[in-house]
């Protein structure tokens, strides 16, 4: 996966600190990073993968999985990155240190449901930014921004099956319902004859 | 995100117009990101139907926005898009405010979309720059319209020029060459005096001469595409000394330099697009009709439209 991490190059020593721990957080969950705090070469491209995606028009942001933004000091080109990030449909995490307000603009664009699935914004402090990047990592994975479960489906179980879950899920950031639709999930993508079904 | 937000006039030239500004804008909540828009319908007809008069109106609905906003977007129709900024880049003069020319290829309707919303976008943050060229944007460049040609590859950037005009890059963001964008400072000027009557020819063996003396009877200029030519055909040579010696007769062409004797009234041009070659003329004939003078303006460059090699 290939993130473009974007954050105020001239902020103060202490934002700088959390820019490293999430450039850290990243590169630990075994993501390709580019970033304008670090040297401008490009992770993961070869010369003539530039090349080619210099001579085909394209800009480098359609080659990146997601983006996100370190929002605490405004950054300069944070809005333009916003809007042709949406275009090319790359869902954009936004964090900004707890106590500090989001930007009206991207509330409201929060409220566009064109918009709404690709951008996530979020408040963090050191405890909280492991998870809230994890989680956001996990969704780009899925694909097409975040998936909002929306269908109540009701499900009676046997007791048998709630101790499972409760053993399952104690003690971990999964709610029995996450955990029930991820499994889902794995086994609509191991489900051979569904996956022609739906390709057809 | 955008703090001291930028004001860009939004023009809309062609069959794209017809959609009606709000209608675009509803589609595209990303924009508001980056600027204020203004939005003016100029044209609303298919582009390859535009005549000079759409310049001179395009031209003065800039003219009269210079101050009120940071920069313009002119979203136009690929057809007729090359004379259009070319022309705009003369009528201008001494510009001081960015005009960003661009649109869409319409490869795929359903790549479309995207290209076209990736291309406004591009555009619109490049005219909220500090420069005053007359940009084309398409794809990861911004070139200077006025030096720009059709690429002759199928890619999103459908359009290229020297590396001399390639006036920003895009890769995260928008990369000015500050040594190559104008910054113009002063008083902005409308010369919006164009005169389209003159005669455009490509030249050819089966050129028929005396048809064309007719043609060129009521005209005021002629302009020819003699690009895969190294030197004038002899008839036509005579053609143009004898029967059009009081009409200025411009020459496209990059190879015939060398002709030993020319007639008094041809002007040879050649490091300059054709598009911005026809629009030069149409513009400098709506300023003079002597023939010393059109060939003293036709060598000049006056909107960064000569090509440096």
């Amino acid at each position: 996966m290939r993130i473009y991490f974007t954050a105020d190059n001239q902020a103060e020593e202490r934002l700088q600190k959390n820019f490293s721990k999430i450039i850290e957080i990243l590169t630990a969950s075994g993501v390709l990073i580019m970033s304008n705090l670090v040297d401008r070469s490009v992770s993961g491209f070869s010369s003539q993968d530039l090349e080619k995606i210099n001579q085909s028009g394209e800009v480098l942001i359609e080659r990146m999985d997601a983006l996100v933004i370190e929002g605490s000091r405004t950054v300069p080109e944070s809005g333009y990155l916003i809007a042709i990030a949406l275009t090319h449909q790359k869902p954009i995490l936004y964090l900004v240190e707890k106590g500090k307000l989001l930007n009206k603009n991207l509330l409201h664009l929060q409220k566009d449901k064109n918009t709404s699935r690709l951008l996530t914004l979020a408040n963090y402090n050191e405890k909280s930014l492991g998870s809230v990047i994890t989680e956001f990592l996990e969704n780009v994975e899925k694909g097409e921004g975040r998936e909002v479960p929306t269908i109540k489906f009701t499900l009676r179980i046997t007791s048998r099956i709630e101790r499972y879950l409760q053993w399952k899920t104690h003690n971990t950031k999964i709610s029995k319902a996450d955990f029930l639709r991820h499994k889902i999930e794995d086994l609509i993508d191991a489900d051979e004859a569904y996956q022609k079904f739906i390709k057809k | 995100m955008v703090t001291n937000r930028k004001k860009i006039c939004f023009l809309l030239c062609g069959q794209n117009a017809t959609i009606g500004p709000d209608h675009w804008f509803s589609q595209m909540p990303e924009v508001g990101i980056l600027a204020d828009i203004e939005p003016v319908v100029v044209f609303d007809k298919p582009s390859a139907d535009i005549i000079p008069e759409v310049w001179q109106n395009l031209a003065a609905e800039i003219f009269a926005r210079l101050k009120a906003v940071d920069g313009f977007v002119v979203f136009h129709d690929v057809d007729n898009i090359l004379y259009s900024s070319s022309a705009i880049s003369f009528m201008l003069t001494n510009l001081t405010k960015p005009v960003i020319f661009t649109g869409g290829h319409y490869v795929s309707q359903s790549d479309r979309k995207l290209e076209v919303k990736a291309n406004l976008i591009n555009a619109v943050q490049a005219a909220g720059y500090q420069y005053s060229d007359v940009g084309l944007m398409f794809g990861n460049r911004l070139l200077r319209a006025n030096q720009a040609v059709r690429s002759a590859d199928e890619s999103l950037n459908l359009f290229t020029a020297s590396p001399s005009a390639v006036l920003g890059r895009i890769d995260f963001s928008i990369r000015l060459a500050d040594k190559l964008i104008t910054k113009n400072k002063g008083v902005t000027k409308l010369v919006a005096d164009l005169n389209g009557n003159i005669e455009v020819l490509t030249l050819a063996p089966v050129i028929n001469l005396r048809t064309l003396a007719k043609k060129v009877i009521d005209r005021d200029a002629i302009i020819i595409d003699a690009s895969s030519y190294l030197n004038l055909p002899a008839d036509v040579l005579f053609f143009l000394e004898k029967i059009t010696n009081d009409l200025p007769v411009v020459i496209w062409s990059d190879k015939i330099r060398n002709q030993i004797i020319l007639p008094k009234n041809l002007i040879i041009v050649s490091d300059i697009t054709w598009p911005a070659a026809v629009t030069k003329l149409m513009w400098v004939l709506g300023q003079t009709k002597n023939i010393s003078k059109i060939r003293e303006l036709m060598a000049k460059d006056v909107a960064g439209e000569i090509i440096k090699t």
